[in-house]
C-alpha cells in the first residue's frame, strides 16, 4: 500500500439519512434534541436534523482506518467544522496524505455536502512497517 | 444585568483555572456500547469487534478512537459546577452571549482503549478571544482542554474544543399588517390620492379653505360644496411624539408620530417614510412627502427630510 505524500485515498459517501444522523447521535450518547427532532431543530434555526460532532469525527477516523487497515493506530486528528450535514444530504471524505514520518502518516480529509465543506480534518496515523 | 465588559473580564480570571469536579464516566469501556457505535457507523474494523482477529494482532479488542469523548457523554455531574470552563460559561451566558457552535474538535489519542477501563474528564477553559463579529452575530471564541484519564490518572487523550459562543442577532419583531383605513364618502378622495400618489387636502369651493382631515362641511363658512386641492407634499415638522407602548398592530416600537404643517396651512398626522428615518428629529424641520408602504403592504402618506 502507497504512503508516499500526495497518495489520494479513495473517496467514501455517506447518506445522512434521518436514521443515520438519529443512530449515530445515539450511539455516541449524545441526546441533544437537533440531532433526532425535526421540529425542533428547526424552531432552533435549522433546516433539519444534523449529524452531531462526535460523529463527523468518527467518520473521519473510520475514513482513515478503513484505507491503512486495522493495524493502523490513529495518534491524532483535528476537525474544524463548517456547514452543517443535514438530514437528507449526502457527504463525501475525501482524503490526501500530506506527511510521512517514518510510520508516521498525516493524512488530510475533507468531508463536503451539497452546502459545502462539514469538516475540514488533519489526521495523524502510524501505520505498521 | 451586570456590565458586559466586567462579566468578560472576570471570565478571563479564570482562563487556566481548576478544572473542577473530575466527571467519572457511567460505564467503562464496553463491548455492547463499541457494538452499537460500529453498527450506527458501518465500521467494520475487525480491532473492535473480531476476538479472532484481536487475539492474532494486539492480544485484545481496542474501542474505537472516536469514542473517546462517549464515555464521559452523560457522566453526571453535580450541583454546583466550579470548573473554570463553567465559570467562563456562565460569565459569558450572563453577559448575553448565549449561544454556542463549536469551530474546532481536536484529540490527541496518548493511546488506544481496551475494554474494561474506566474513563474520566476534567475540562479546563483555556483561551478566551476578544470580541468578534461573525456571520451568526458577535461573539468570543473560547477553548477548553479536556483531560480524559482513566481511574489510576494515567491521561490517555487530551482533547481541545473551540467554541464561538455568540448572541444571537435580534429578530426584527412580528408586527403584523397595520390596520387598513375605513374610508367614507368624505374621505375616498383622499386616499384615492395616495394610490395616485397626490397628497390631496380637502377645499371648501365656495370659501376655499382648506381642511385636514376631511370632513362634510365647511368649518369656516358652513358650505357643504366640499373638494380637494392638491398639495406640495412640502412643509415643516410642526411637532413629534415617540411611541413606546403599548403595542400597535403593524407598527415598530419604538415608533416616531409626526405632526406636519404642510405650505398650504393644514397639519397632518403622519410618520417617517420606511427606511428614511433621520437620526433625528426636530420642530422645524423641513420634510417632504413620500407614499411609501407600511407593514402589511398598503401605500400611506409618510414624509422624508427634504433635500
Amino acid at each position: 500500500m502507497s504512503t508516499a505524500v500526495g497518495t489520494a485515498l479513495p473517496e467514501l459517501t455517506i447518506e445522512a439519512s434521518v436514521r443515520n444522523i438519529v443512530a449515530t447521535a445515539i450511539a455516541s450518547r449524545d441526546y441533544q434534541d437537533v440531532h433526532h427532532d425535526v421540529a425542533t431543530a428547526q424552531e432552533k434555526g435549522s433546516k433539519t436534523i444534523f449529524t452531531n460532532i462526535l460523529t463527523s469525527n468518527g467518520y473521519v477516523l473510520r475514513y482513515v482506518t478503513d484505507h491503512f487497515g486495522p493495524l493502523s493506530v490513529i495518534k491524532s486528528s483535528k476537525l474544524r467544522l463548517g456547514v452543517p450535514n443535514y438530514a437528507g444530504d449526502v457527504m463525501t471524505l475525501r482524503g490526501t496524505v500530506t506527511a510521512v514520518d517514518g510510520q508516521l502518516l498525516t493524512v488530510d480529509v475533507l468531508g463536503s455536502n451539497s452546502l459545502g465543506d462539514h469538516v475540514i480534518a488533519t489526521v495523524t496515523v502510524e501505520v505498521p512497517a | 444585568m451586570s456590565d458586559p465588559a466586567a462579566l468578560i473580564a472576570e471570565a478571563r480570571t479564570h482562563l487556566g483555572g481548576p478544572p473542577g469536579p473530575l466527571r467519572v464516566g457511567r460505564d467503562p469501556v464496553n463491548l455492547p456500547m463499541i457494538h452499537h457505535w460500529c453498527q450506527a457507523l458501518d465500521d467494520q474494523n475487525p480491532a473492535y469487534l473480531d476476538e479472532a482477529f484481536a487475539a492474532g494482532s494486539r492480544g485484545h479488542l481496542i474501542a474505537p478512537p472516536g469514542m473517546m469523548q462517549t464515555w464521559t457523554m452523560d457522566a453526571p455531574r453535580g450541583p454546583e459546577h466550579t470548573g473554570s470552563n463553567d465559570q467562563v460559561n456562565r460569565l459569558l451566558d450572563e453577559a448575553g452571549y448565549t449561544s454556542v457552535v463549536a469551530v474546532n474538535y481536536e484529540h490527541e489519542y496518548l493511546r488506544e482503549l481496551r475494554l474494561g477501563e474506566r474513563i474520566s474528564v476534567r475540562s479546563t477553559a483555556e483561551d478566551l478571544s476578544e470580541e468578534k463579529k461573525t456571520a451568526l452575530g458577535l461573539g468570543y471564541f473560547t477553548t477548553v482542554k479536556h483531560e480524559y484519564v482513566t481511574d489510576d490518572g494515567e491521561v490517555v487523550c487530551i482533547a481541545r474544543m473551540r467554541l464561538l459562543k455568540f448572541k444571537p442577532p435580534a429578530k426584527a419583531p412580528e408586527v403584523g399588517a397595520r390596520p387598513t383605513p375605513a374610508v367614507g364618502r368624505d374621505s375616498k378622495f383622499f386616499w384615492d390620492g395616495v394610490e395616485a400618489g397626490e397628497l390631496r387636502i380637502g377645499t371648501c369651493n365656495a370659501c376655499k379653505t382648506l381642511h385636514h382631515p376631511p370632513q362634510p362641511i365647511c368649518r369656516a363658512c358652513e358650505s357643504t360644496d366640499m373638494g380637494w386641492t392638491v398639495s406640495s407634499g412640502k412643509g415643516v415638522v410642526y411637532s413629534h411624539v415617540t411611541h413606546h407602548y403599548p403595542k400597535l398592530p403593524g407598527v415598530e416600537l419604538p415608533h416616531t408620530v409626526l405632526l406636519v404643517e404642510l405650505e398650504e396651512g393644514v397639519r397632518l398626522v403622519s410618520e417617517w417614510a420606511t427606511g428614511a428615518k433621520p437620526d433625528q428629529t426636530f420642530v422645524g424641520q423641513q420634510v417632504q412627502v413620500a407614499f411609501t408602504p407600511v407593514p402589511g403592504g398598503e401605500l400611506r402618506p409618510t414624509f422624508k427630510v427634504a433635500p
